[in-house]
């Protein structure tokens, strides 16, 4: 048998109940759950009707049957009520976590993306009309490099941008992503007068499809373009100091 | 119920070797500074942590540095990370590490929250090191004033192990969760068949590179997807089995290579290895160095006895090794 434990000093008391307290925060608040997955507008994206569909079957193969609609319905239902319950019950917890900064939520690549975005910039020099499709030149791209060799599209913060840019629903997300370009390839490239940019989506390839070097159609999903005289306007306007009966 | 609690206490609180939170407080300090780095030279900089006023595009919210630098500024933004670089060297080399690692903390945090939608897990869990480290016990080793004082790096000093034990716990707790929450795509499980990597190293937006022949290396890559699942959902294994946490590191620093060669998804990878060194108790890492040490001699003296076996390898005398290194027992 065991020897008892001597008597440790209250500090040290102390001590591990705050760490046990600040353990059970983590731990707790850590938890997954689905913040993002709350319309059902979010079950309607071809990768999660995958999952759905996929799930439903195998249901039925241990002779639960019900549809991918009610399935949906249930798991936003389930949803809903761990995050109440989570924001209620943790409430302490995630205002203490908040505090001292250490947010806990770990949501890393919870699936492929099966329709993802490839995104180009480009650039119209010279007296061309916008109008003038075949004058629009690649200055740079996710995947594909043009003429602005100094872009920063491979950074970390811009690919997250991007990723957020072509996930979304807001077209402002991609509005205020291209008028940033924008602005750049006009500082760098002075003969650049608009400055357009473009998701193109496309399905990912299976394997076999990779092996066989089938490369899938994009297709044209969104768009935002500014010209310089634009942006020009728009940062002079963003300058001015504000009237003073906008001043509260 | 009494002595459980003071066993616990005990196993909170037990002293070790400070190597472990050291090693550690050094590695989290260089990825601090990594982000005061990148602060300064990347292009994007200006646009998600500046005012529109600036040349920014709206993401930019203020800070407690920047605003006490300035505002949403390139001028003040910059001198926020000069700062941030700044504390991080004097964390680095050891000087006040449980102020510095405070003041680090809030350097940092207004720095990656000055565009908060893009913070990504990698900025978190630096956060959550860096607080970490504010509250844990240091010692003298890996410190620059205890290097010139002595001519060593590691202290015979022993200290706490809480910090050490709650950024165990922090570990397990980001892999576990990681891990279940990609339970709900089967693309990760054997029920997918495992094609997760495969899909998204078809994201432009973070595969590392666009070319790389994915077909071909199908395989690896559904083996790499389910061995992550696997792995991740079965780090808890060592809170339970002690003995598993060496093999357990060795997956994970390979898991963090592949995903930094084949990925972009920032400092994740540095900031995680970084935490690395908590694993283990000081103790063990002294242990676990000086066997290490002595069997790199021992191979050096067959070198030595058999250069034929080896006539490429030029015969060198094993290095002593000084009793004060020596694991206190």
């Amino acid at each position: 048998m065991d020897s008892p434990a001597p008597a440790p000093s209250w500090r040290r008391q102390l001590v591990a109940l705050l760490c046990v307290l600040h353990a059970i925060a983590v731990g707790m608040v850590a938890c997954p759950a689905p913040i993002r997955g709350q319309s059902k507008s979010d079950y309607n994206k071809p990768q999660v009707q995958g999952e759905l569909k996929a799930w439903t079957n195998r249901f039925a193969v241990v002779g639960v049957q019900m549809t991918t609609d009610e399935f949906a319905d249930h798991l936003l239902l389930l949803a809903k009520s761990w995050l109440d319950l989570r924001n209620a019950g943790f409430a302490p917890m995630i205002t203490y976590l908040k505090r001292i900064g250490s947010t806990q939520g770990w949501y890393m690549f919870t699936g492929p993306d099966t329709e993802p975005s490839t995104f180009v910039v480009e650039g119209l020099r010279g007296k061309h009309t916008v109008a003038d499709e075949s004058a629009w030149e690649l200055l740079a791209g996710s995947t594909d490099e043009g003429i602005w060799r100094n872009h920063p599209l491979h950074e970390h913060r811009a690919r997250r941008h991007i990723f957020m840019a072509s996930w979304g629903e807001s077209k402002k997300v991609m509005q205020a992503l291209c008028a940033g370009l924008a602005d750049m390839a006009m500082a760098d490239l002075a003969d650049v007068n608009a400055v357009r940019c473009r998701f193109h989506k496309h399905r990912i390839v299976t394997p076999a499809e990779h092996r066989a070097g089938l490369v899938t159609p994009r297709t044209l999903a969104r768009t935002a373009m500014f010209t310089r005289s634009e942006r020009t306007r728009a940062l002079a306007d963003a300058r001015k100091p504000p009237t003073p009966a906008a001043v509260p | 119920m009494k002595q459980r609690w003071h066993r616990l206490v005990h196993w909170m609180t037990r002293p070790e070797s400070d190597v472990a939170i050291a090693a550690w407080r050094v590695l989290v300090a260089a990825c601090a500074l990594y982000i005061g780095v990148i602060g300064l030279t990347d292009r994007s900089t200006t646009m998600f942590w500046v005012d529109e006023v600036h040349g920014g595009i709206g993401t930019a919210r203020m800070t407690f540095w920047v605003e006490l630098l300035g505002g949403l500024n390139p001028e003040s933004v910059r001198a926020a990370c000069w700062l941030d670089i700044g504390c991080s060297i004097v964390l680095m080399v050891g000087v006040f590490p449980r102020l510095m690692s405070a003041v680090t903390l809030t350097t940092t945090l207004s720095l990656t929250r000055l565009a908060p939608g893009l913070a990504s897990a990698g900025d978190a869990l630096l956060v959550c090191a860096l607080f970490l480290l504010a509250v844990s016990p240091h010692g003298k080793s890996l410190t620059l004033v205890h290097r010139l004082r002595s001519g060593r790096w590691i202290d015979d000093g022993r200290v706490e192990g809480y910090g050490r034990r709650l950024g165990h716990w922090q570990l397990v707790v980001m892999y576990v969760t990681t891990g279940l929450q990609k339970t709900v795509s089967s693309a990760w499980t054997p029920l997918g068949g495992g094609i997760a990597l495969h899909g998204i190293l078809q994201s432009p937006q973070w595969a590392r590179f666009h070319d790389l022949p994915l077909g071909w290396m199908e395989p690896m890559l559904r083996i790499g997807s389910m061995m992550t699942w696997c792995w991740e959902i079965g780090f808890v294994v060592v809170l339970f089995k002690p003995q598993w946490r060496v093999l357990t590191a060795i997956i994970g620093v390979g898991f963090h290579i592949g995903i930094y060669a084949l990925m972009e998804v920032g400092v994740f990878s540095m900031v995680s290895l970084a935490m690395y060194p908590v694993l283990f108790s000081g103790d063990e890492w002294r242990t676990g160095l000086r066997a290490l040490s002595d069997a790199m001699a021992r191979r050096r003296s067959w070198r030595s006895l058999w250069p034929s076996v080896w006539p490429w390898v030029p015969a060198v005398a094993p290095t002593p090794t000084t009793d004060s290194d020596a694991a206190p027992s």
